[in-house]
């Protein structure tokens, strides 16, 4: 049953080489957050009550990397980084288009997802000046290399 | 117009006055032009191969419509060289993004087919929208143009 996820908490998002940068090496922001159409514009993350260390999210991020190298796909989980649900529904593009964090427990109960709150037409300057945004709030960096 | 002469046939290049002024000699801004327009080339050849596969998080590649890569490339070559080049990545909607970051500008241009928009320093108090305006080659449009950093 989907919780409403209070401002207060944490969030992490996995990070995945090569597509996201590389183990110690530089992020490619555009593709930690991309917000592709594919996935209806939302983007994966680890609702932190569910994972409250960053072990836990570790563990998270290294059976991802498993589940998704069973199925053909060139990935290496790297690390996470984590920001607060308050700074990302704080974020608004000129017109005011915004962010929001909807436990989406589909995938366990840790599982949760950051999209455009479609309040409005959102323009494509809206979505850029959204995404260029969204690196700031979530600058702490913790790497990890899978056993 | 061929880079090379580009090179030789613009006088600005080769003229004592440039010297007079105290900007480099005609070797350093040879190589300066040929810098720039190799990196250009490598852009456009990378926005080419996103056409195929884009890179994507999750390793589904990010398909890149052909006309929204032809206007970006076209966007490239009309760019002056008094411009900063800017990074390319797919928006994952099938258009590109070109991001000027600081220090070499802050904006940010998505470019669908014949079309361009940008947000001018985004998430300050002094962000601009510019929205839907036609490209189709020839001149980029001057508000867009005014937006990006010069080098």
């Amino acid at each position: 049953m989907p919780e409403n996820i209070p401002d207060l908490d944490d969030i992490s998002r996995h990070l995945f080489a090569p597509a996201m940068g590389s183990p110690g090496g530089e992020l490619i922001w555009v593709n930690v957050f991309m917000f592709k159409t594919e996935r209806n514009f939302r983007e994966s993350v680890v609702w932190r009550k569910y994972a409250p260390m960053i072990a836990d999210v570790h563990r998270h991020g290294c059976a991802k990397q498993d589940n998704d190298r069973r199925n053909g796909k060139d990935c290496t989980y790297f690390g996470a980084l984590t920001g607060s649900v308050h700074e990302v529904r704080n974020i608004r593009s000129k017109s005011g288009a915004r962010f929001q964090v909807l436990h989406v427990p589909d995938e366990g109960n840790h599982h949760a997802e950051i999209s455009y709150l479609q309040d409005r037409v959102l323009t494509k300057n809206d979505k850029a000046e959204l995404k260029g945004e969204i690196k700031k709030r979530f600058q702490a960096r913790s790497d990890h290399t899978c056993p | 117009m061929s880079l090379q002469s580009r090179m030789y046939d613009d006088p600005s290049l080769s003229s004592d006055a440039d010297i007079a002024f105290g900007l480099p000699p005609q070797n350093d801004i040879s190589s300066d032009i040929l810098d720039y327009e190799e990196r250009k080339l490598q852009l456009q050849s990378i926005i080419e191969q996103m056409i195929h596969a884009a890179p994507s998080y999750d390793s589904d590649p990010v398909a890149v419509r052909e006309g929204a890569a032809a206007t970006a490339q076209r966007f490239l070559q009309v760019l002056p060289i008094n411009r900063e080049l800017p990074k390319v990545a797919p928006d994952g909607e099938g258009d590109l993004l070109f991001v000027w970051e600081p220090p070499h500008g802050n904006c940010i241009a998505t470019v669908q087919e014949d079309m361009l928009h940008l947000v001018d320093q985004p998430g300050t108090a002094h962000a601009a929208h510019i929205d839907a305006q036609q490209f189709t080659g020839g001149h980029i449009p001057v508000q867009i143009l005014h937006a990006i950093p010069m080098r």
